[in-house]
Formats: structure tokens, sequence, C-alpha cells
């Protein structure tokens, strides 16, 4: 048989091994990519329809009418409010969480006994779900009953309205959302470390880089792609905030009123209160592009020489 | 043998046929039930296991949080899906009846409804003339008022108009050292969801005579509590928090704070009843009238709850059948004594009701020349009455308002913009 017939014939095998792998790479993809086009794209792509309509959930007649609804946004002040005060409780919680998620991680970084008990310990409240977490804590700020006033009363000091007084109350949500998202940024931030060669710093010791030298010109520059991970989602995360406001700061015991209204709760309300579908929907988009610049804005202050 | 495959596949045909058909009749024969009180849910389940002991008819009842119940029903009522039948209030019904979504009673339901019930509470759900749904539940707001609080500030009955309410809050609020207030006189609705904050104002305001929104002779609606008895039933929590610090807003709140001898007295339904009854069984307490601006002419809000048969349901009938059901003594005095939600209706004695629980008594009272203030039928309320809930709770922590009736003024018609603008979207203006 002559070799270039031979060599064809593998060739031809070849391909036909890789159209094989191809289909089922697709076959196995499919399933998903449909997933992920009906739960993820098309609902993204009917918030835009919906946010050009005067769509009523319940009303049969919804007409198209533009950018109303987006004009509309800019001067509707509880909007405002919102965007306010989600914009300082996403700038506090993201900065931060992520320096003292850091500031830990380095903490515990060399692996031992004690350093695996205090992961876990910080890692714990990320695994609590939210809702059981806001009520434990509401109790916490409980301003009559509350263990945090029983402990600054026992020393004396005056009780606080933790969650009652507005120029307070938005500080205690964003306390609690620290603490609650501090050991996932750790453990984070962990994973990235124990990643970084013990050679580079043994290199930099003999080159008299230790302490801050070490750490400005190796660990940060390697932690670049996991910080920036980390400042997105908790980017997203934080201007996402909802649940926490809600359980905490609705019904009868105590509720700041606008002190802590944030844009997911803000949409919530149109949406799902009111049913202005469509005037909701014009708020998920403004919320989406203030998300997606910001988060444009961190790849590229964040940007190194592999992306 | 062609013959005997055509036979195989007839029968198989028929089984499959009679299967569908079987499964389908004993669909037909079940109907679900939503409300959006929880409490309820024990005397609706009691009364669907007896209706499915006498008629073999399956009643399925799912309570959910209130504004979860709003949500599903938003979603469900207009792609069809809604249940056989749902209970809601005169305010949330409008938009649903305005899309065509709800059937009218058959003819021995409306004969039913039109002799039994309350005549205000069938004209509050008269919509364009026809009533679609059975009144389950028709509630005054009331005073609470702890005799025992009372005594000890030397006071033996519950306030009879506004200067009293600021003379007894006054006398039984106890302060700290500071002059903060440890226990309040009363405990007024502050915060907590906008829509409640604004019904419990509407309380006092229709004890002074006044209204939310007014009705204008083209059938369009205008935000009508930015008049005189707005402004005074404003001034009037505002004294109340800030000028005599009878109320606070660091203590606890409500029937809570009630329950716990915290405040002497707050307005409600009659749900507490039953609440302290079982959490603070020693309260020794009462209920009264909503003290009036002026002595002798007060009001209260009043609101209702109906059964309604969306015309997407299968099993109309059978749901119709049920609602009647529902509406024997057993259950309705069950719901009122034991839940505290009486039925506004006018065919029954509840005197043994009022006779095991005195504290009921006051939801037979109506006095002359006593306004009951209602929600209006109109799709834009609850927008409107949480909206403007949101700026009252921010006027209640405002202390520059106390003695400013201009800044009282300022914050009221502001709100009545905002109130007029909703009507506007919503054509109703």
């Amino acid at each position: 048989m002559p070799k270039t017939s031979t060599g064809t014939k593998f060739k031809y095998k070849i391909k036909g091994l890789e159209r094989r792998k191809f289909r089922f790479a697709m076959a196995v993809m499919i399933p998903t990519v449909i997933l992920y086009l009906v739960l993820r794209i098309i609902p993204i792509l009917g918030t835009f329809y919906l946010s050009l309509h005067r769509w009523n959930l319940i009303k049969p007649y919804r007409p198209f009418i533009g950018l109303q609804n987006f004009a509309k946004i800019f001067e509707d002040k509880t909007f405002g409010v919102a965007l306010v005060n989600t914009t300082i409780f996403t700038i506090i919680v993201v900065l931060v969480s992520v320096i003292l998620a850091l500031l830990l991680a380095l903490a515990l970084k060399k692996k031992s006994r004690i350093g695996s008990f205090y992961e876990f310990a910080y890692f714990l409240p990320f695994v609590i779900p939210m809702v059981p977490v806001s009520i434990i804590w509401k109790w916490l700020y409980d301003r009559t009953y509350g263990v945090i006033n029983f402990v600054l009363t026992s020393m004396g000091l005056k009780a606080v309205g933790w969650l009652t007084d507005p120029d307070i109350a938005l500080y205690s949500i964003i306390i609690m959302s620290i603490w609650k998202v501090l050991g996932y940024y750790m453990v984070l931030f962990l994973v990235g470390l124990r990643n970084i060669p013990e050679q580079y710093y043994e290199a930099a010791a003999v080159d008299g880089a230790v302490g801050w030298n070490s750490f400005r010109h190796i660990t940060f520059p390697l932690l670049k792609r996991m910080t920036l991970y980390i400042c997105v989602i908790a980017t997203i995360q934080a201007f996402n905030v909802f649940t926490q406001v809600y359980v905490m700061t609705t019904g009868t015991q105590g509720a700041p009123a606008a002190a802590v209204r944030v844009l997911v709760y803000e949409i919530y309300q149109n949406g799902f209160r009111y049913f202005k579908m469509g005037y909701a929907s014009a708020q998920v988009v403004v919320l989406f592009a203030i998300v997606m610049i910001i988060s444009l804005l961190q790849f590229k202050f964040f940007k190194t020489e592999d992306y | 043998m062609r013959n005997r495959r055509l036979l195989v596949v007839a029968l198989t045909l028929i089984l499959a046929f009679s299967l569908v058909s079987v499964v389908r009749a004993r669909k037909n024969d079940k109907i679900s039930v939503w409300i959006g009180w929880s409490q309820l849910l024990p005397v609706y389940q009691e009364a669907a296991e007896d209706f499915e002991a006498k008629t073999g008819k399956k009643v399925e009842v799912l309570a959910f949080p209130l504004r979860e119940f709003e949500r599903k029903l938003a979603v469900s009522v207009p792609a069809g899906n809604a249940p056989d039948i749902f209970v809601t209030s005169e305010y949330i019904i409008p938009q649903y009846i305005e899309g065509g979504y709800i059937s009218l009673p058959p003819r021995n339901v409306s004969k039913f409804i039109s002799k039994s019930f309350d005549p205000n509470t069938l004209k509050l759900n008269t919509f364009d003339g026809k009533i679609y749904g059975v009144p389950q539940i028709g509630i005054a707001r009331i005073l609470y008022w702890n005799k025992d609080l009372f005594a000890k500030a030397g006071l033996n009955a519950p306030p009879k108009d506004w200067n009293e309410l600021l003379e007894y809050s006054k006398k039984l609020t106890t302060y700290d050292k500071n002059g903060e207030p440890v226990r309040t006189g009363i405990s007024l609705r502050k915060f907590g969801g906008g829509s409640g904050v604004t019904e419990k104002f509407q309380i006092f305001l229709a004890s002074a005579g006044g209204e939310i929104l007014k009705q204008t002779s083209d059938g369009k609606w205008r935000a009508a509590y930015n008049d005189e008895t707005g402004r005074e039933t404003l001034k009037l929590y505002i004294d109340l928090i800030h000028k005599y610090k009878a109320d606070s807003f660091d203590t606890k709140q409500d029937s809570e704070a009630f329950a716990l001898g915290h405040t002497a007295m707050f307005v409600r339904e009659f749900w507490p009843i039953p609440y302290f009854k079982e959490n603070a069984p020693d309260l020794n307490y009462g209920t009264a009238l909503i003290p009036g601006k002026i002595e002798g002419k007060s009001g209260t809000v009043y609101s209702s709850e109906s059964a309604f048969v969306p015309k997407s349901s299968k099993n109309s009938k059978t749901a119709w059948e049920f609602i009647m059901f529902f509406n024997d003594d057993k259950y309705i005095k069950k719901m009122f004594e034991e839940i505290g939600w009486p039925a506004p209706r006018i065919d029954m004695d509840f005197s043994d009701v009022f006779a095991r629980e005195p504290a009921y008594a006051v939801a037979n009272e109506r006095p002359e020349g006593y306004k009951y203030s209602t929600y209006p039928p109109i799709s834009a309320a609850d927008e409107v009455w949480t909206k403007f809930g949101e700026r009252l709770e921010a006027a209640f922590r405002d202390p520059s308002l106390v003695d400013n009736p201009e800044g009282i003024k300022k914050v009221l018609d502001d709100a009545a913009k905002e109130t007029n603008n909703i009507l506007k979207e919503n054509g109703l203006y």
C-alpha cells in the first residue's frame, strides 16, 4: 500500500474520530446551551423588550411606548434614593470585604490546624442562607431585646436603634452583609495565595524583597486575576442586594422608610407590588448597564498581560 | 389475523380513552382555593374536609403570605392558571374584573348574597352595578386599651375624642431619665409596609371626617387628604410622637407592644383578640370605637374580603357549591371567634360569640355619625396607599413639623401631587 494512500486513510480516520468527538461534544453541550438560552438569554432580551412597553401584568393592553419608561426613571425620586443607597452599600461592602478578606487570607496562608478552624469559622456565615441569617441579625439588632444593645447598655452606653434609626440602618445592613461574604472571599484569596510558588518569595528574599515589597511586587500582581474575579462578583452581588433589606427593614417592629431603599427592592415593588412590569424592566436595564460598566472598568483597572 | 389486530387496537384505544376520562373526571372533582391569610387556613381546611366527606369532591386549600398571594394571582389569573376560588379584597379585585377574568355568581348565589350581607359591604363590592364575589370578611378597625395601665394612671375609660386621646396618651407614657419613652401611651403605625401605614392614618383621618381619595362627579378620583382633616390628622401624629413623646420609634410597636404591656393603646382589626388570648392570656384590656376629633362624630376604616371564581375555573359549579358550603354558621362563627375575622352577615346571630368574647362586641356598634372609610374600587389603590405611606413614614420622623402648619401642608400637598399623578397614569384622574 503506497505511503500516501496509508497517510490519506489515517488522516480520514482522524477526521472521522474528530467528527465523532465534535458531534459528541455538541450533543453534550446542546442541553446546556438550550437551558442557558431559555433561562438567561431569552429572559434578558425579554426584559429589554418589556422595558419599551407599558406592560401591566394584569391588564391585557400593553402598548409600545418607546423610551418613556427610561425618561420616567430620571424623574423618579425614589429610584434616585435607591440608587444612592445601593451605590453607598456597594462601595463600602466591596472595599471593606475585599480588603479584610485579603488580610485574613494573608494571615491564614500557612496551613495549620488552628488556621483551618479559623477558615471554617469565617466561611460558615456564607453557607447559611440569607433569610435565616437576616432574621438572626434582626434579633441581634433589636433595640429592646437585642444582644448588641444589651452589651452596650451593660457598659453604660446608650441603646442604638440599629434598624430603626434612618441614619444608621443602612450601615447596620452593610456590617451584616460584610460579615456574610467575608469568609467566601477569604477562601478565594487563599486559593490564589497558595497557588503562588514559594520559589518566587525565596528568590525575592535573596534580593532583599520581604514584607511589603514582597507583597507589592509578587503577591499582589500574581493575585490580580483572583482579585478581579472577587471584585466583579462582589460588585454584582452588592448591587443586587435585596433579601437582607427586605427581611430586616420591613414589618411593624422597625422600618426606617426610604433610608434603606435599594434598587432591587424598588424594582420588586414596581414589578410585583404595582405589577408595572414595563417600568420595572426599564429599571432592571439601568441596573444592568450600571453593573456592566463598573465590571468593564474593573477589568480595565486589573488588566494583566494574560488577557 | 387482521381482524384480531384491529380488535386489539380498538380495545387499547377504548381503554386509553376510559383511563383519560377517569383521570379527567377525578381531576374535575378537585377544586383549589387560594387565600392570602394563613390564619384562615385551619377553618378553610376543616370546611374542605367536611365538604369532601359530604360530596366526595376534593378541595385543596393553599395559604400564602399576602404579598406572595397577590403576586401569584397577578401571574396566574391572566394566564388562565388561577385556582378555582380565591379570596381577596375590594381594592385588589377591580383590575381582574376590568380585565374580564372574573365570573359572575349563579342565580342562587346572587340571591344569597343580596339577602345575607350588610348593605355597606355589598355597596363596597359592587362594580359597574354587579357583585362578583361572596363577602367572607368585613372588618372595622378598633381601639385597644389596657385597663390595668389606664387604672394606674387614674383613668377608667377609653378616650372619647382627640383631646382625651392626647391627654391620656401623655398620662400613660412613662419616661427614662433622659426623657425618652419606656412605655408609650399609644403605639401608632409609623412604619412597616407602606399601605398599612396609610390605612392606619386613614383611621384617624376618618375619625376627623376625612378621606384619602374622593370621587368627582365625572367618576374620576382626586387626592383628598391634603385638606383640613388631613392636616389635623398629621398634626395629631406629630404631636403624639414629637411634641408629647407619647409614642416612640425605639420601643416595641403595635400588638406585640400591647401584649407585653409596652404600650397602653393601639388601633387594629379584630385579629389581635385571639392573638392576646393565646399569647397574653392575663392581659386585661378593652376594645372601643375610634375616638373622633370631636366627641360623638367619628369613624374608622372598613374593608372586606370576598371569595371569587375566575372564568378560567374548570370546576366553577363545584367552586360556587363550596363557597356556599363555607358560608355555614359553623365556619363563619369559627372564623370570627377563633381567628378574629367577622363575616358581614345580617342573617346570623353572633350574640353567643359576643357572650363568650366580649372584646368582639364592639364589632356590632355603629352609632349615628360613625363613618366607615373604605378603599376605593380602583386598580391603583394599592400604589396610592403604599406611596402615600412612604411619605408619611418620612414625615412622622420629622420633628421640624411640630407646630409647623406650613410644613405639614407642604408634606400633604407634595404627596397629593404624587397621588394625582398615579391616578393620571391609570386614567383615573
